[in-house]
């Protein structure tokens, strides 16, 4: 059974991943040439998630640790980078809708991340004596 | 043990409370259910700056291993504010120079991600172990999603070099010593 401040634990989890989708999002907006074809611009925005994930883990493993934060980081990184230089791209939206898409981003990846998380609890016996015991 | 290994843990043993307390506080509660099984007496593997002291149960009799001086230097100082008995020994994992059938309970914690060579690492675990006893082991893992898998062995040389791999298969390693 998981302590009662897990969902605290949890909570910050959310919004680090939001932050680290907004942080991919300022970075490529400040980075991504709009007028790049979308498929490079994706790419960059990738590697700028990348970069986004490395500037603000040490932070966040401060606060909350790092065993959690380093798939979440990650992943919120790269695909809101993606997806804000995608949206750059097609032009679709302002300085505070870019932001908002990849605060979105990364409440996305940690809604996934949290789901996939929920099966993998729980004591793993490996001996078979420890299944006998 | 390579000396990369240790000089790598003796840099990191001046922020590791720092940087893990995060991870204390997450874990805490686990670890303390999985150490509340220790018995008898017991073996610490890589102390470390002595983080988890307060996970285990009081009154056990408990030796605490680590081959950094300055892991060790750390540890000391919270040895006092355990309710038992520790005591701490620089020594590596691979070749413990202890007896053989010994304790009653090894328990891991973080550990098995640094161990350059963890099969005869545990292989040695279970030498030191009696027949009949108890290998608790609280380990991150590499993951068999293929996805989170794949991010895991990006960010592993990073990782490696600052501190633990993210990518080792410990269940396996344990079933091959």
């Amino acid at each position: 059974m998981r302590p009662k401040y897990a969902v605290f634990l949890r909570l910050f989890d959310y919004i680090a991943a939001m932050v680290y989708g907004t942080g991919a999002a300022l970075l490529v907006e400040a980075a991504v040439n709009p007028a790049w074809p979308m498929p490079l611009g994706m790419i960059a925005g990738m590697i700028l998630g990348v970069a986004a994930f490395a500037i603000l883990t040490p932070f966040f493993i401060l606060l909350i640790g790092g065993f959690e934060i380093l798939m979440t980081g990650m992943f919120a990184g790269m695909v809101s980078g993606m997806g804000c230089a995608m949206l750059l791209s097609a032009s679709t939206g302002s300085h505070k809708e870019t932001l908002l898409c990849g605060a979105v981003f990364g409440l996305l990846v940690q809604i996934s991340l949290h789901i996939y998380d929920v099966k993998h609890f729980g004591d793993v016996a490996i001996s078979e004596r420890e299944n006998d015991a | 043990m390579p000396d990369t290994s240790i000089l790598k843990w003796d840099k990191a043993a001046a922020s590791l409370d720092l940087f893990s307390r995060g991870d204390h506080i997450r874990y805490e509660h686990f670890k303390k259910k999985l150490f509340s099984k220790c018995r008898g007496k017991v073996l610490l593997i890589a102390a470390g700056t002595g983080a988890d002291f307060d996970c285990f149960p009081a009154g056990l009799d408990i030796t605490a291993i680590d081959f950094s001086s300055k892991m060790l230097e750390k540890a000391r100082e919270k040895v006092g504010r355990y309710a038992g008995n520790i005591r701490l020994a620089r020594t590596d994992a691979e070749h413990l120079g202890l007896k053989a059938d010994v304790f009653d309970t090894v328990v891991t914690s973080c550990t098995f991600c640094s161990v350059p060579n963890p099969v005869a690492g545990l292989k040695e675990l279970f030498r030191v172990m009696k027949p009949d006893g108890k290998l608790l082991m609280f380990e991150h893992v590499g993951s068999k999603n293929p996805i989170i898998g794949a991010m895991m062995a990006i960010m592993n040389p990073v990782a490696k070099f600052l501190g633990p791999e993210l990518t080792r298969d410990t269940a396996q390693n344990v079933r091959k010593a």
